[in-house]
């Protein structure tokens, strides 16, 4: 089953976070709000990763992959997995808006692609 | 090309990889991609000359320190594996590898899909794993590669049993994920 909208978003997680992390309302709240082609031409699709695994899991590290050809961006950030263990959903909500702004960040301090991502930072801004 | 970056953004400051995919399609002559791929070649046969056998303190020929460490390297990183499952996120339609006669199959929120497992060495890009979007991603439980391998031939015969697989009018041998038992 496909996700709609070209914002798609998952998450990493252990049994004791489960299916905590409201994911899906995340990802439709942005995809109404939000088209990527309004921002350039560069990303045709941002794929985002929640990873919440206790510290000692070293197998899912944060990464950011860029692929010009299918002009898709994967980012994997780790939300802080202790916080999340306690946090009701609207707290969880918060954290994952949080870390999907870092991640932007991250991408407009390298320059990534061909996209305005200035603009989508203060439209974000504007959503969250 | 593979650029990493010390990210203060990011959780716990761990690096973060950026990694562009796809090299330009039409390098010039004198392209700075020519010389990075050129010292690269040299580092390549540099790096493949190294002696890969030393004489020990007991004069037997053992293997070079630089193997040693990168055999030990490859060894942890086979300890280092997951068991895990992936769920549905939403309730709906997914694609089906173990129904007789469908190519899909209607699951509710949190059903499994696919049980597997990885390592540290093979982890990479989600989207591999994750390319049927609307699944997350469930550790369900970490140790050796042969330990995460068991767990997951386990889960698999087991999901039979299963409750939400046992509710359909024709249950499924494994997973709508799994294409076969391993």
């Amino acid at each position: 089953m496909k996700q709609e909208g070209n914002i798609k978003m998952t998450c990493v997680v252990d049994e004791a976070v489960g299916l905590k992390l409201p994911v899906t309302e995340l990802a439709e709240h942005l995809n109404r709000h939000i088209k990527l082609n309004h921002y350039g031409d560069g990303i045709d699709e941002l794929f985002f990763v929640f990873i919440a695994v206790p510290d000692k899991n070293t197998i899912h590290e944060n990464h950011v992959i860029l692929s010009e050809a299918e002009k898709n961006l994967e980012i994997a950030l780790r939300l802080d997995y202790q916080k999340i263990l306690s946090a009701d959903t609207a707290t969880c909500r918060r954290m994952m808006q949080d870390l999907f702004l870092k991640g932007i960040q991250m991408c407009q301090d390298t320059n990534l692609a061909q996209f305005n991502w200035e603009a989508f930072q203060k439209d974000l801004a504007q959503i969250f | 090309m593979r650029l990493q970056i010390q990210s203060s953004a990011a959780s716990r400051n761990r690096p973060v990889n950026l990694i562009p995919r796809d090299a330009p399609k039409h390098p010039r002559k004198y392209d700075p991609l020519f010389w990075i791929i050129l010292i690269f070649i040299f580092a390549f046969i540099g790096y493949e000359l190294k002696p890969f056998l030393e004489k020990g303190v007991d004069g037997n020929l053992q293997l070079s320190k630089w193997r040693q460490q990168k055999l030990e390297r490859e060894l942890n990183e086979l300890d280092e594996a997951e068991q895990y499952v992936l769920l549905a996120l939403v309730s709906g339609e997914y694609p089906c590898y173990s129904c007789a006669n469908t190519a899909t199959i209607d699951l509710v929120k949190g059903h499994v899909w696919k049980y597997g497992y990885t390592t540290k060495s093979e982890k990479g890009r989600y989207q591999n794993s994750l390319k049927d979007q609307n699944l997350i991603y469930m550790i369900q439980h970490e140790g050796t590669i042969t330990e995460c391998m068991k767990e997951e031939k386990r889960k698999i015969y087991f999901y039979a049993l299963l409750p939400e697989n046992l509710t359909r009018a024709v249950p499924l041998i494994r997973p709508p994920g799994n294409k076969q038992d391993n």
